[in-house]
């Protein structure tokens, strides 16, 4: 791919016989300027390239947001779980002791479904008991978008933007408990859990956006740009501070299903795509693969080199599910999550895509995503004419 | 003689005197590492086991067991030794026989290297190593199980020594490199060390492929080490001193990063990596490098080689890393074929095993419901992948299919877990 950012073999060679001219000056730039060909409706710019440094569901949490109360602790829920299943009270106590470590708790909470009269893997099947009621959303702000282009009374609204009729219904499923609540720029503690274990060996997920054009005062100008997300073939390498160390190069993943390029328009410098399928593997620590349609992406490009935003759409819920129910009881007793109850709340929830019986298989979402400054590398088929003098189609953020 | 003749002449004796030089200098290619001896014959293969107490390992993100290779059965079952069995002669026979199966050997097995096979009392075969006849234990479930080690002080795991009556050197060791699928000799850092064909006297290498450039690094000895074994000193012109290994000097190549890498494995004809013992390897397959995922299995044709893993719990996850995830042995046992059955096999297509093929190595073999044998590494069957069109293509990996009961009525399998994905299988 040529990007007006760097030269092809053809420009360079003619660049090299300007220069033996003496002649380049004016009429060298004018001939490379004639040769350039815009790939995109977004060319018109420079090319700047990140590695996503987070990503994780967005969370706007706000006090009264949950009128029916914070879904309860740890040790709250087990004493449930434990009565729910038949445990006497003094059985409870007994169990409780030394809790969370007692280890005759675990298979209890682990094997509490059942199915006609048999003792099952609450996780593997999540419906085997009944629905526990998780408290949930009712506030009246989150981040995201309005998806199915309607104001609905019970819709968010954007904190940031003010787009009424926001759709968020993984944010109202998953807001009430400990775990997911921050308000900005904290972030909710077991997403952060999810994407900092997994980050040290998951392939980064880089972005590269063409188009960007910037003024004088470092401000960028409105128009068209494209936006790519992929995932690349190594893990981002940290910094003595444990962050993402910027300006490190990545190779993208030929892989297919991590793919995604999009349009859109600059405007005051937030970039807006169109609506788009976002396809990405992850790591099954957390979610495996998403598969978010009607995506909208918004993201803001910062002066400093960084970039953060907001990605919306619908994600098939139960993989959501399956980052919680694979952890199991390691959740449950620690990070205050009752895995059945987000079953039955992503389900109920879900909002579109409905299958032959109706039920809903996907649930609207947003996601934040920030990245910083780094070479993007893509991978390119090599030219006939020029194999051996290709460079790879690197991209470096200034 | 006129000025002509003296000239043909002069040009003549020189054009000698090079090639012979260069006759001289040539290194020969380096044989393929082929002829190092096979870690287990066919009906044997060895599997890691943990042992030891949970240890604090430095650099490490939590506690770890060491881990260790042992002999095991065709179906990877820990073999042990017997202390009071004579050499080539089993002494545990009736009930200590029923507590502790010997380790049969097909009746055509014969001895090779290190493993011998006995005859017992009743005519069985078994299999014995360095003369200690090896035995299963029948409280042993599991891959990884090892409830007789050290059982009434006289049983003891069968355990891979490849340096066993081996001098090394302070700062060599042999351990298991596994883009090599073998044990080969490695410096202090664990890196590979490759052997090369030539003489280097002069302080100069020659590589086959043309200019050697930087890649290929003497392993410099100490000042005051001496040969010893098979390692000796060659003192070059240079003033370095460069360890040899049976007579071939030692280097390390710069392409090697990663712990298990060999990635100077074919770079040039002059060099081959030191192996000392290779590990078993079914007819074709074969490791391809890929830049995404480190060596990676293939079949004949190249075509990725898939296992179909349970998704599982990693608070460190990296499943998708370079070198991957390499599973738990156990639990591909416990999938066995039940990951792909029917039409799965039209889409995924099994490695299926010759009929007298036999399991060696980390490769077993698993009963397929038409009759047929399919090979398993490391406890997963394995299967090629209609999708990927050209070697090297990793088009199956991380294709996910979620296995929860998404209703009240049916028991999801829980072999399955929460699901299951492909994954590439590394050597």
């Amino acid at each position: 791919m040529l990007k007006q950012t760097s030269l092809s073999v053809g420009q360079a060679r003619i660049m090299r016989r300007l220069r033996s001219k003496a002649a380049l000056g004016c009429m060298g730039l004018a001939a490379l300027a004639s040769f350039a060909v815009p790939l995109s409706s977004a060319s018109a710019g420079e090319t700047r390239g990140y590695v996503v440094s987070w990503f994780h569901r967005a969370s706007y949490s706000q006090d009264g947001d949950c009128p029916a109360g914070l879904n309860p602790n740890a040790d709250v829920m087990v004493r449930n779980i434990l009565k729910n299943i038949g445990k006497t009270p003094d059985e409870v106590d007994a169990l409780m002791v030394g809790f969370p470590n007692n280890p005759g708790i675990r298979p209890l909470i682990v094997n509490r479904g059942r199915i006609n009269g048999q003792q099952v893997n609450i996780y593997q099947n999540p419906a085997s008991e009944p629905d526990p009621m998780v408290h949930t959303v009712k506030g009246h702000f989150a981040y995201g978008f309005n998806l199915d282009g309607k104001v609905k009374a019970d819709d968010f609204v954007d904190p940031e933007t003010n787009e009424a009729g926001v759709d968020n219904q993984l944010y109202r499923a998953l807001g009430c408990f400990h775990t997911e609540r921050a308000m900005p720029p904290e972030r909710p503690s077991y997403p952060a859990i999810q994407w900092d274990m997994t980050r040290d060996q998951m392939p980064a997920w880089v972005i590269r956006i063409d188009g960007v054009e910037a003024n004088a005062d470092g401000s960028i100008k409105d128009g068209d740009a494209t936006v790519d997300i992929h995932r690349a073939t190594g893990p981002v390498i940290r910094n003595v501070s444990g962050e993402p160390q910027s300006d490190m190069t990545f190779n993208v993943d030929s892989d297919l299903r991590s793919q995604n390029t999009v349009n859109g328009k600059i405007h005051n410098g937030v970039f807006t795509s169109e609506r788009f399928v976002f396809n990405m593997v992850d790591d099954p620590f957390a979610v495996p693969e998403y598969h978010i349609m009607d995506a909208k992406l918004r993201l803001t490009i910062k002066r400093d080199g960084t970039v953060t935003g907001i990605l919306g759409g619908y994600q098939p819920w139960m993989p959501l599910y399956v980052s919680y129910g694979l952890p199991g009881s390691t959740n449950e007793v620690n990070l205050s999550v009752d895995a059945p109850g987000i079953y039955y709340a992503l389900k109920k929830m879900a909002d579109a895509y409905p299958d032959k019986t109706g039920q809903n298989t996907a649930i609207s979402c947003a996601f934040v995503i920030e990245g910083i400054p780094a070479f993007v590398v893509k991978p390119q088929e090599p030219s006939k004419t020029a194999s051996a003098e290709s460079a790879p189609d690197a991209v470096r953020v200034h | 003689m006129g000025l002509k003749s003296a000239l043909i002449a002069g040009v003549a004796a020189v054009a000698i005197v090079a090639g012979g030089v260069y006759f001289i200098k040539q290194p020969k290619p380096m044989a393929p590492h082929l002829d190092a001896r096979l870690s287990t014959p066919l009906g044997v293969t060895f599997q890691k086991v943990k042992i030891g107490t949970v240890t604090m390992v430095p650099g490490a993100s939590s506690d770890q067991q060491e881990q260790v290779i042992v002999y095991a059965d065709g179906k990877g079952k820990t073999a042990y030794t017997y202390d009071k069995d004579t050499p080539g002669k089993s002494t545990c026979a009736a009930e200590c026989a029923t507590t502790w199966a010997p380790l049969a050997a097909s009746a055509d097995a014969k001895n090779v290297d290190e493993w011998s096979v006995i005859t017992r009392d009743d005519g069985a075969k078994q299999w014995a190593f360095e003369g200690k006849p090896l035995y299963t234990f029948a409280k042993d479930k599991v891959i990884g199980d090892n409830k007789g080690d050290n059982a009434d002080g006289v049983w003891h795991m069968a355990t891979m020594s490849p340096t066993d009556g081996m001098a090394l050197p302070y700062g060599i060791e042999v351990r298991e490199v596994a883009e090599a699928a073998g044990q080969v000799i490695v410096n202090a850092h664990g890196m590979p060390l490759y052997l090369y064909g030539g003489d280097v006297k002069s302080g100069k290498v020659q590589c086959a492929s043309g200019p050697c450039g930087m890649q290929w690094r003497p392993v410099t000895t100490g000042q005051l080490s001496n040969p010893m074994g098979d390692f000796t000193i060659v003192n070059r012109d240079d003033g370095i001193q460069q360890w040899a290994y049976k007579g071939n000097p030692l280097f390390t190549f710069s392409g090697d990063s990663d712990l298990g890498d060999a990635n100077g494995q074919g770079a040039d004809k002059n060099f081959q990596i030191a192996m000392v013992e290779r590990y078993f390897m079914p007819p074709g397959v074969k490791i391809l490098l890929n830049e995404r995922k480190g060596g990676l299995l293939a079949n004949a044709d190249g075509k990725t080689l898939y296992a179909r893993d349970r998704i599982s719990f990693n608070g460190t996850g990296g499943h998708s890393a370079r070198g991957g995830d390499r599973g738990n042995p156990m639990v591909g046992m416990t999938i066995g074929l039940s990951g792909c059955e029917g039409d799965c096999t039209k889409t995924w297509i099994p490695l299926i095993a010759a009929k007298d093929a036999q399991p060696s190595g980390y490769w077993m073999l698993m009963d397929r419901p038409d009759g047929t044998k399919q090979w398993a590494y490391q406890g997963y069957a394995v299967y090629n992948y209609t999708g990927d069109r050209k070697p090297g293509d990793t088009v199956g990996q991380d294709t996910y299919t979620l296995a929860v009961n998404d209703g009240a009525e049916k028991v999801a399998d829980a072999r399955h877990g929460m699901g299951l994905y492909w994954r590439t299988t590394s050597p």
